[in-house]
């Protein structure tokens, strides 16, 4: 179906960008910058008005699907057909083969994402507004993160992996921009520089990987979602990806977008980014770094899912690495004291959960947490900038504490969080962590399944220490400090309120437990249904639910318990300032480690002898022929007499013997 | 009468700059814009006539030879484009260079407009002998407006500048005359035949004139083309001068070097080696792509090591235009539409931010990068301007780059191989990294030397004559179609000839 | 007696002679110019004294060569003497023998 509305959803925001922009670029000389007032208003309402959009079409979307459900039913067909709006733009390029166009497509999968992404954007919009209102620099903060919403809303909204990159890098770009924002202090620069580099290395397998899909449809094949997924849900051109040169080409194009996947969503191995991106300021570590860009690796992999599943072996892979990646982080959450590295750490560890799902086939479920630790994550990023915000900037646990009376609101927002992400029962993360857990009991194996299991009991323990060291122990805060403890601004506040309830709630749109409650994977069904059919199989055997859910519960219940003996009665090993100890700063930075081995190091040494050896090399090439000009000038030279008129002589005889001896050869050949 | 035009006006425009009245720079200024500003009008029509030529005039027979040296232009989309774009670029270059060029305004005006009109001859001659006229004429405004406005090291640079462009063009000026002498010889031979060779070296008549050449002898030939062409792009092992040249002329020369004679270079790849050579060019299509992707390499580990400004820049024009290179040699359709896009979006993103770097040296007087830092709080025009042409020359999606550097490593995806495209891409990683450390030494952190007593940034007709270059990349970024079909115009009517030898070739190769 | 031929080239010899002595012998860079000066018209001599030995119009040939040297002789002298005034101001001296700087 054609709609023509699509191309506004991105295109408010970056209204609300260039608004912004030019606000803060006419002001640059100004003392204070643009009127916070105009430029807080301009920046809510895109973003709002976009939401609102999205709100819309959504409504419109089920209302069709339900309607066109119902023919079916009624003509006795058993078809679960994707609703898609499209709108076409113009051709992008087309050249030889490549044919490109530029165009928006909205459907189920992508109507989700954006109700979240605009959604939580807004909140975090009006959350900057108080968070930002003392920086100078405000407008142009929230320009940044109004282009950044317009390219997270293009990533998800395009028609064609060429679309979706341009938004894929986009939002990399405005993720640079949002962790370098404090330029001032180089490191934030170095933070942000990182963060685009490793993200490049994976959009270079993003690319590739594309290239590959290319070869594998070939050039009839339009190379749009739709186009792919059709190609691919034909049974006959399964059989053909599924063996042969084709299999291989296949397996190293998913391989190659998943790499693509893992510098988006940090998993390993390009997960070094994402810690270290916590130098931006929170709204943007829970927008960018939480709630949306980061989960776009997971998108993507949804939106590609009939391509994947052709794929087992990048199936596996995607599994194996999502659970290591969630085990590894979970272990290095567990060992940081900056309240944000520890959250950082935590989303890594949670977007691994979402590969692993994906990998075991359960696109939906990944999906599902997708949209579930949207909720939480953010709430929990936006509490612990409400914290750092009262305490004056600081983001040392170790210097933190007591903090639950003082800002009773925050608490109570971030304790929803904390409920929702160890999976206490009710909670958002209860409903996806366990799925997921099912999930990966029924098709990923028992490796697997302890994997994530032990890996749910470290979410307890760290998320709980958190808490501890935050509120729940004594203070340490510097009393300096401690006198100004203040309760955020009401624009702070209210993100903060929703997003708790939707921490609490969100996990109700998929409740497996509750029989008719599965409205998220009823929805996400045309999408993802047919790869994840295909994969399971009818499904046989049931799993044994009960004992599912009581090993969930125990993992959480048993994390919570075990973090309360370790922390709160124990001392506090914590509170001792300094470094970690060299093992946990050595496994914080394994990745780093290996980023330096593998690629930092050999670049730099190539460069160098590049610069210093080769180049003087040709250099020197250059002057050696210089000089020997010079050697053979001087020989000449030595021939000549300094003398002008015996020069002169000496070339008038020359020119007098050679016209004697012109004559007498003459004369002597007569 | 257009095309006529297009060369003469620049030509007349140096004349008027030198012997204007007014020895005031400003007023010397002025003045010079007012006409960079009519040819950029009398110029832009050309991209909408599509292919069109004028009447062969003859301009003298050579003596003794026999071979009519023509004066005869001709145009297609590639060529209106490069003219377009070098007529864009000078007035940007005219404005910014008045902070280098001082006092000595309506010289460097003059200058300035002299290599326009040399660069519009080059990309329009339809007649071998014309087009060496023009592409040697280049050399001499290039290599006085370093010798006369560089820096300190500008006598070096100037003479690599003149050496190295020497050695590459003086084997094609002797091949040229080479066959300039069979020429006429072949006329005779021929005139039975259906091709008639009327004793000149326009390009069609050559292309009937080397099938009649020994297929040794035409290996040199091509040889002698390809080192001129290679020098003037350059390529690595060949690149000594660029550095130099680059660094230590004037910000505005090297904007101009970069921007559009650099690009003559791929042209002549584009136009004239591979068609009139497709055999060759065949032949040794695997040794081009080998050189390309060793000079994306070379240059982007090289400029990770520059410390002065202008020499990262230098280096990374490299680096973007071996690319060109390496897919221009898989002789696929794709590879000429990036390789087009490639040198109209290259044109416009480094010689900004060649012109910037150079407005920044004069604010700190210095070139090294340590040097700078917090530009973006003190100029922030300036610093979005920089900003803005530094991520369009890195290929960000949503400008020009992107569509043809994709363009460029798929025809190498599918022409060459996966692990060339892998470091070719490896490359465009690099380049981030050296491009971003650029951005960031520049316009972030703190400022290294001492603050400006009162607030300096770009003067408002500075920005006004940057800003449309940087509109431009972002428009052809997400619509390259009038660029892209340019690529069409009249290319793909001569290479697939080279696709299909090549083709050949490898099929002789597999049995 | 009548002027023959061989007369008249025996004085352009003669006259070639002297300015080649006079080019070779002065050390003022003024009489060097002057000597040569001398050389090319003893050539113009002898160009126009052969030329009347050839018959009908093939004579003008001869006869229009000596156009030509005097044309460049004159650019010659002009621009030799403005070279010569612009060297003497910068030496000071107009002796050729001063002038080995090529070789040093």
């Amino acid at each position: 179906m054609h709609s023509p509305l699509l191309w506004l959803l991105p295109v408010l925001p970056l209204l609300g960008f260039l608004v912004n922009g030019i606000l803060s670029l006419s002001t640059a000389r100004t003392s204070h910058g643009p009127s916070r007032g105009l430029s807080g208003f301009v920046a809510v309402l895109f973003p709002a008005l976009s939401f609102g959009l999205s709100l819309w079409l959504f409504q419109r979307l089920s209302h069709d699907a339900a309607s066109i459900h119902e023919t079916n039913v009624n003509l006795g067909l058993h078809l679960s057909e994707v609703v898609r709006y499209v709108q076409p733009l113009w051709s992008w390029f087309s050249v030889g083969d490549a044919n490109v166009g530029f165009g928006f497509a909205y459907d189920a999968l992508t109507g989700i994402m954006l109700l979240f992404i605009t959604g939580i954007g807004t909140l975090i919009h009006l959350y900057s507004l108080g968070y930002m209102a003392h920086d100078r620099g405000h407008a142009r903060f929230l320009a940044y993160l109004s282009l950044f919403l317009a390219n997270m809303i293009v990533l998800v909204l395009g028609d064609g992996p060429l679309v979706t990159f341009l938004g894929w890098e986009g939002v990399g770009l405005c993720s640079y921009l949002l962790i370098g924002f404090w330029h001032e202090d180089l490191a934030n620069g170095a933070a942000a520089r990182k963060a685009f580099l490793v993200n490049r290395v994976g959009d270079l397998g993003f690319l590739l990987g594309l290239f590959f899909l290319w070869q594998i449809l070939g050039p009839t094949v339009p190379f749009t979602y739709q186009g792919i997924s059709e190609w691919f849900r034909d049974p006959a051109h399964l059989a053909m990806v599924g063996q042969g040169s084709v299999a291989a080409l296949l397996t190293a194009s998913t391989l190659l977008l998943f790499l693509g996947c893992t510098g988006k969503s940090a998993q390993i191995p390009l997960l070094t980014w994402l810690p270290d991106a916590m130098a931006g300021p929170t709204p943007v570590s829970a927008l960018i770094h939480a709630a949306t860009m980061v989960t776009s690796g997971v998108f993507l992999l949804g939106r590609m899912s009939d391509v994947f599943v052709a794929a087992p072996f990048t199936m596996h892979v995607i599994a194996v690495i999502g659970a290591a990646t969630a085990l590894w982080a979970a272990v290095t959450g567990f060992v940081q004291t900056d309240i944000k590295k520890v959250l950082a750490y935590s989303t890594v560890s949670q977007l691994g959960y979402m590969f692993l799902a994906v990998g075991v086939g359960a696109f939906d479920a990944g999906l599902f947490h997708v949209f579930t630790h949207a909720f939480f994550k953010a709430v929990l990023f936006l509490g612990a900038g409400s914290v750092i915000h009262a305490l004056g900037g600081e983001q040392d646990m170790r210097r933190m504490g007591g903090l639950a009376r003082k800002l009773p609101l925050t608490f109570a927002a971030m304790f929803a969080g904390w409920y929702a992400i160890t999976g206490l029962p009710g909670g958002a993360g209860f409903w996806s962590k366990d799925l997921i857990l099912e999930k990966t009991w029924m098709h990923g194996g028992w490796a697997l399944y302890v994997v994530a299991i032990f890996t749910a009991v470290l979410t307890a323990v760290y998320m709980t220490r958190l808490m501890i060291l935050v509120f729940w122990s004594p203070s340490r805060v510097d009393p300096e400090v401690e006198h100004h403890v203040h309760e955020s601004p009401w624009s702070m506040a209210l993100p903060l309120v929703i997003l708790g309830l939707g921490s609490l709630g969100a996990g109700f749109a998929w409740a497996s437990l509750v029989p008719g409650v599965d409205w998220f994977a009823r929805t996400l069904a045309p999408v993802v249904g047919p790869a994840q059919d295909l994969l399971a199989g009818p499904e046989a055997h049931h799993p044994p639910v009960a004992l599912l859910l009581a090993l969930g519960l125990m993992a959480a219940f048993g994390g919570i318990v075990l973090s309360f003996v370790l922390f709160r009665s124990g001392s506090y090993r914590e509170t001792e300032s300094g470094e970690l100890p060299f093992l946990s700063r050595f496994w914080t930075l394994l990745f780093d480690h290996l980023h330096a081995v593998v690629a930092v190091w050999p670049v730099l040494v190539v460069s160098w002898i590049l610069d210093k050896v080769l180049n003087p090399l040709l250099f020197g090439l250059v002057r050696l022929v210089g000089y020997l000009v010079e050697v053979f000038g001087w020989l000449f030279r030595a021939l000549q007499f300094s003398r002008l008129r015996l020069n002169m002589g000496l070339s008038a005889s020359g020119a007098l013997l050679v016209l004697l001896g012109y004559i007498l050869v003459k004369e002597l050949l007569k | 009468m257009n095309l006529h035009l297009a060369v003469i006006a620049p030509l007349i425009a140096a004349l008027l700059a030198m012997f204007s009245s007014g020895k005031d720079a400003s007023q010397a200024l002025r003045n010079a814009l007012l006409l960079a500003l009519a040819i950029l009008g009398i110029s832009a029509p050309l991209l909408s006539g599509g292919i069109q030529s004028t009447e062969p005039l003859t301009w003298f027979v050579l003596p003794a030879v026999g071979t009519r040296l023509r004066w005869f232009l001709a145009t297609d989309g590639l060529s209106s484009w490069l003219v377009v774009l070098s007529a864009l670029l000078v007035p940007a270059a005219l404005v910014l260079g008045r902070r280098m060029a001082g006092d000595r305004m309506r010289e460097f005006a003059s200058l300035v407009f002299l290599m326009q009109a040399f660069m519009a001859g080059a990309v329009l001659a339809a007649d071998l002998f014309l087009f060496y006229g023009f592409f040697e004429a280049m050399l001499l405004p290039a290599t006085l407006l370093i010798a006369l406005f560089g820096g300190r090291d500008r006598r070096k640079a100037a003479t690599l500048f003149v050496v190295f462009s020497l050695v590459g063009s003086v084997p094609l000026f002797v091949s040229i005359w080479w066959l300039a002498t069979l020429a006429p010889y072949h006329v005779a031979s021929l005139t039975q035949s259906a091709v008639q060779l009327e004793g000149t070296l326009g390009f069609t008549e050559l292309q009937a004139l080397l099938a009649q050449v020994s297929p040794a002898a035409r290996g040199w030939i091509f040889a002698s083309f390809a080192l001129a062409f290679l020098v003037k792009l350059p390529v690595a092992g060949l690149h000594v001068w660029q550095a130099e040249a680059y660094a230590e002329g004037p910000a505005a020369s090297s904007a101009l070097l970069t921007g559009v004679m650099a690009k003559v270079g791929l042209y002549g790849f584009l136009r004239i080696l591979i068609p009139l050579f497709p055999m060759e060019a065949a032949r040794y299509s695997g040794a081009f792509m080998v050189l390309g992707v060793v000079t994306v390499l070379v240059g982007a580990f090289l400029a990770l090591q520059q410390t002065e400004i202008r020499r990262v820049l230098a280096f990374s024009s490299l680096s973007h235009l071996g690319l060109g290179i390496a897919a221009l040699f898989t002789f696929r359709a794709e590879a000429q539409a990036g390789v087009v896009l490639l040198i109209v979006a290259h044109g416009l993103s480094a010689a900004t931010l060649f012109l910037l770097a150079g407005v920044a040296e004069s604010w700190m007087d210095s070139t090294h990068v340590d040097d700078f830092g917090a530009l973006s709080r003190q100029s922030p025009v300036f610093a979005v301007l920089f900003a803005l042409a530094a991520l369009a020359s890195v290929g960000l999606p949503g400008t020009a780059g992107f569509v043809a550097e994709f363009l460029m490593l798929l025809a190498l995806f599918k022409g060459a191989s996966i692990w060339l495209v892998a470091l070719a891409g490896s490359a465009v990683i690099l380049s981030v990294a050296y491009t971003l450390r650029l951005v960031q030494k520049l316009l972030f952190g703190k400022a290294a030397l001492a603050e400006p007593a009162q607030p300096r940034d770009l003067h408002l007709s500075e920005g006004l004559v940057l800003a449309p270059l940087l509109l431009l990349l972002v428009v052809l970024g997400f619509y390259p179609a009038p660029v892209l079909s340019a690529a069409r115009s009249d290319l793909l009517q001569r290479l697939p000839l080279a696709q299909a030898v090549s083709e050949d070739a490898s099929h002789a190769a597999g049995r | 007696m009548e002027i023959s031929i061989v007369h008249l080239q025996l004085l352009a010899a003669v006259l070639f002679a002297l300015g080649l002595a006079a080019a070779l012998g002065r050390r003022n860079l003024f009489f060097v110019l002057m000597g040569v000066e001398l050389m090319l018209n003893a050539a113009n001599l002898s160009f126009l004294a052969w030329s009347r030995t050839f018959p009908g119009r093939s004579a003008l040939d001869g006869q229009v060569a000596p156009l030509f040297v005097i044309a460049v002789a004159a650019a010659e002298a002009c621009v030799g003497l403005a070279m010569l005034m612009s060297v003497f101001r910068n030496r000071e001296s107009l002796d050729t023998d001063d002038f080995s700087r090529m070789k040093e």
